[in-house]
């Protein structure tokens, strides 16, 4: 191993050898000058630091000698803030030496050589302190110290925020020792406080439970802070303490009633606890809840059983509201709590359970316009939009009453709702998922169009429900030829040209395209076909009654005919694309009940 | 997809979003056609994910640790390479947009180490990324005009989760595009927030979105992440089959960020549930990060050591500092120029300064 000792006399040796190959520093080729001058500068940097170190071990003339030859460079150098940064340096050496007067010469000489860019505010700063303490040694000794502690106590801190905290808590010790050595009790107070919740928090992550309470032990004796009084909590829990848990536990939960601004701390601390606390120490913080007064513990429900809700907990959540029921006989206010219930099912998409326990709410409270705008949500999400038209009306209604400001935002959703009411396709009786998507994507540009004005084609719509409606017709109604194809292909059966024009497609293994699906149903009014073809009507008239096939037939000619259009490249406007609609979603609803009704 | 050349978009900003809307992709696949109980595991495997992203956005020892794991077990290292060179063969119009840049001497980086910027889903950082959030509209309009909703689809969750900085696992599991608050499971959401909070330890901690320390950082993540960054490059110049005199690609250190966040997720995508828990819940630190230096003998380089090395000594750190210079004058001695050495020992001589060593220091 090499021997380190000595660590600047050999950077001295290094930076004259690469001076001298002229390596050092290794900037822009074409200024060497500059080069020069920041060598001399890292020089005189270096010259200090062995000065310093020299004065250090009390080693005075030599330490003069370095510091002489700190001075002589100053003289070389031509940049008034390479020269600044020097004397700064120097100042700042004396400092460390305990050399104060010097330090004082050297901030004041450093002064000539400011410019806009040095730090002036912290020379001065520097120099009132000398004059305030009227150098007095012992307060700028003290001063030093003090920076010592927070430089240990600001790695500390920095340690923990990047997750390093076994070295935190190292860092704070040290910081601690230093701070021993202080002697303003004030100052030590300060650090103290500092430093103990830190190491708590530290042990705390670590799961140190034992060090964590001993830390926050000896920070609540000099700082009360309610949120440090949760982590005390887990901790006293965690380390068995059964007797100052369920006292600490009384203490916080009155706080929290007497305090309501503090609730907000609440959420945090039911995550720490979900977080930190086995199952068996779960059951018995809540056992020891129930110990408490009732008035207590029902806030505590409440609020528990929201948190538990807002991060997943729903059986939990559920309990909670549950046993909040022990407490209360006013209806309206049992009512609050099977909305909160309903609430829960419905993060949790459970929407019957949410439909039922918001049904529960409203036969105990029927002027509940919350609730009525809740269910309304639900069965907005459903697609049962007319009954979240009529829960929406019944909100207003009651809020308008009340004069509540939140009928806006009912209002709002209302004019969604009517909308989609309007003309709403029955897109959810559709079993097909690629269906159901290429109308729902139709939809949605539709709205989109209608939102961004005139100037838009938006023939793709239209190519979206011909789409939808070529594959609904394939997959089920193309679908009853299917043993007919099965048997004629294992017959090798001759065909007609009349049958091979309108079936072929499905012994290639292909669809039956929607100007093919018009002619068959067409044809099919005839009585006079080929037998074969004959045979295929059989078929689809044991399925489908004539009057059904007229609708599907209707639809599929109002939409070839605009099809046909924006094959040939006509420009559709929304206007026309609303005026279209209206006629095709009657039609189409209803082939979606002939498609998918019977079944 | 070609939307670049209208809109000069650069394809290499873009490999964390691209290969991100993929993974997503692959995931909404899967959803489609699992079962309840799958579904939920997924859900699952994503909420982890998400953390995982989140600790290496915040813990500069836990990104090295991985790196160092890619680096050092052959077994991991021989099965995510050649994913890596999947995406690199996929995106060969690299090549081209590398030609084009070097002919138009487009800006190079302005960082002289390789800097790691995080690619997380939850990164307010990225929420900034007015670019990337251009680039993602330009991607949601040009699928909504071809009627492919599955990937307008994809794209806009991502969008969502660029301008708000929030990631939501029910979004992966929407699975209609039009009236969003329908068909939108919430329940998955619920059911991934409570597994972890009851599995991950601190996840308290996990939930901060003020990523300070950022330069400490940067620095602290190049110690590793420059050797396997040195490999990517290699690699890259193989498959796209480049001069080494391409600089502008190799100062591009923004591609080489993305494929590190890819590089890293991909090795915790392999783990089952109960490894990344248990990867999520170790806890690492800066001391027995620069042991394993000690141990690391392949691609080295200084710049990055002495960067790392004075982020040290700024933050107080000074015998972290000194482990550090030590190992690379035991280590490195011969392959240091003279003033790294100068800059060495000044270090080693201002830490035992600083820590009253006087003797030692002189």
């Amino acid at each position: 191993m090499r021997k380190l000792i000595k660590n600047f006399e050999e950077a001295l040796k290094w930076i004259d050898v690469a001076s001298l190959k002229g390596t050092f520093p290794r900037l822009d080729e074409k200024e060497d000058h500059i080069f020069d001058m920041s060598r001399l500068y890292h020089k005189g940097v270096l010259l200090k630091n062995i000065g310093e170190n020299l004065g250090h071990i009390n080693k005075y003339v030599e330490m003069t000698s370095k510091f002489n030859e700190v001075v002589n460079l100053l003289q070389i150098l031509e940049n008034n803030y390479e020269k600044f940064r020097l004397l700064i340096n120097l100042a700042v050496a004396y400092r460390r030496l305990g050399k104060f007067e010097e330090e004082r010469e050297y901030l004041n000489k450093a002064l000539d050589f400011t410019d806009d860019t040095t730090p002036l505010e912290q020379i001065e700063q520097r120099i009132r302190i000398f004059e305030e303490t009227k150098m007095s040694t012992n307060k700028l000794l003290e001063l030093e110290n003090e920076e010592k502690v927070n430089l240990y106590y600001s790695s500390s801190v920095f340690l923990s925020k990047i997750n390093n905290l076994k070295l935190s808590i190292a860092y704070n010790n040290r910081s601690l020792k230093k701070t021993e050595k202080l002697s303003n009790q004030l100052v030590k107070n300060r650090f103290y406080k500092n430093i103990f919740r830190n190491k708590a928090i530290s042990y705390f992550l670590l799961r140190d439970w034992e060090n964590s309470k001993e830390n926050l032990n000896q920070y609540l004796s000099i700082e009360k802070d309610f949120e440090s009084e949760l982590y005390h909590l887990i901790t006293l829990y965690s380390t068995g303490e059964r007797q100052k848990s369920e006292q600490l536990l009384k203490q916080i939960m009155a706080h929290f009633k007497e305090v309501p601004n503090d609730r907000i701390f609440f959420d945090n601390w039911v995550v720490q606890i979900m977080n930190s606390l086995s199952e068996e120490l779960f059951l018995q913080f809540i056992a020891d809840i129930e110990k408490l007064n009732e008035e207590i513990q029902e806030l505590f429900f409440f609020n528990f059983g929201n948190s538990l809700g807002n991060h997943g907990f729903s059986e939990l959540a559920i309990q909670f509201f549950k046993r909040e029921f022990d407490f209360i006989s006013d209806e309206k206010q049992k009512a609050t709590i099977y909305n909160d219930i309903a609430g829960i099912y419905s993060d949790m998409d459970e929407y019957e359970s949410a439909i039922e326990n918001f049904k529960k709410a409203l036969e105990l409270d029927n002027e509940y316009d919350l609730c009525y705008r809740n269910l309304a949500e639900i069965y907005s999400r459903k697609l049962d939009n007319i009954n979240a038209k009529i829960n929406l009306e019944k909100a207003i209604e009651l809020g308008k009453i009340k004069g509540k400001p939140e009928i806006k935002i009912y209002q709002l959703k209302l004019k969604q709702v009517n909308l989609l009411l309007k003309d709403v396709l029955n897109i959810n009786d559709i079993k097909s998922l690629e269906i159901r998507n290429i109308l729902t994507s139709t939809e949605k540009k539709f709205v989109d169009y209608r939102n961004m004005g005139d100037n838009f084609d938006t023939s793709d719509i239209i190519l979206g429900f011909s789409r939808a409606i070529e594959r609904m017709l394939n997959e089920e109604v193309g679908i009853c030829f299917e043993p007919l194809v099965k048997q004629y292909r294992q017959l090798k059966k001759k065909t007609t040209d009349d049958f091979n024009k309108k079936f072929n497609c499905l012994f290639q293994g292909k669809s039956i395209t929607l100007g093919t699906w018009i002619r068959i149903l067409e044809d099919f009014k005839n009585d006079m076909l080929e037998p074969d073809v004959r045979e295929f009507k059989v078929c689809l008239d044991s399925i489908f009654n004539r009057s059904e096939l007229d609708i599907i037939q209707k639809m599929c000619e109002l939409i070839i005919e605009e099809r046909n259009d924006v094959a040939h490249g006509k420009l559709i406007s929304i206007k026309k694309i609303m005026l279209i609609r209206k006629w095709i979603i009657p039609f189409l609803n209803q082939t979606i009940l002939i498609l998918y009704g019977k079944k | 997809m070609k939307i670049s050349n209208k809109n000069n978009f650069m394809k290499i900003h873009f490999t964390w979003i691209n290969w991100s809307l993929e993974n997503r992709k692959q995931i909404r696949k899967k959803i489609s056609s699992a079962t309840e109980e799958e579904k939920i595991e997924i859900a699952k495997h994503v909420a982890l994910d998400n953390m995982f992203l989140n600790r290496r956005n915040n813990d500069v020892v836990f990104k090295n640790i991985i790196y160092y794991e890619i680096l050092t077990n052959k077994l991991i290292y021989q099965k995510l390479m050649p994913q890596i060179t999947g995406i690199l063969s996929k995106e060969l119009t690299y090549v081209q947009e590398i030609n084009r840049l070097l002919k138009e001497g487009v800006p190079k980086a302005n960082v002289i180490f390789p800097f790691d910027d995080n690619q997380t889903k939850t990164s307010k950082l990225m929420g900034t990324n007015e670019e990337a959030i251009q680039y993602l509209k330009l991607l949601f309009q040009h699928y909504i005009k071809n009627d492919d909703i599955e990937n307008a689809q994809n794209v806009k969750t991502f969008l969502k989760e660029y301008i708000s900085g929030i990631f939501t696992v029910s979004d992966l599991f929407q699975s209609t595009f039009v009236y969003t608050e329908t068909n939108y499971p919430l329940k998955y959401e619920f059911l991934s927030r409570s597994f972890l909070i009851r599995n991950i330890r601190n996840y308290l901690s996990y939930d901060n979105s003020e990523y300070t320390h950022q330069d400490f950082n940067t620095q602290l993540s190049s110690l590793f992440s420059y050797p396997l960054q040195t490999r990517l490059k290699k690699l890259a110049f193989e498959i796209l089959d480049l001069e080494q005199e391409d600089v502008i690609f190799s100062q591009y250190p923004i591609f080489f960020n993305h494929l590190l966040s890819i590089i890293s997720l991909l090795y915790f995508t392999e783990l089952s549930i109960t490894q990344k828990i248990e990867l999520l819940n170790s806890s690492y630190e800066l001391d027995e990060l620069i042991e394993l230096l000690k141990e690391y003998d392949y691609e080295w380089d200084f710049i990055n050591c002495k960067f790392s090395s004075s982020s040290l000594i700024k933050a107080g750190l000074y015998e972290l500092a000194y482990q550090l210079n030590n190992i690379i004058l035991q280590n490195h001695y011969n392959k240091i120029t003279d003033e790294d050495k100068f800059f060495l020992y000044d270090g080693l001589g201002t830490i035992n300064r600083n820590l009253g060593n006087y003797e030692k220091a002189y």
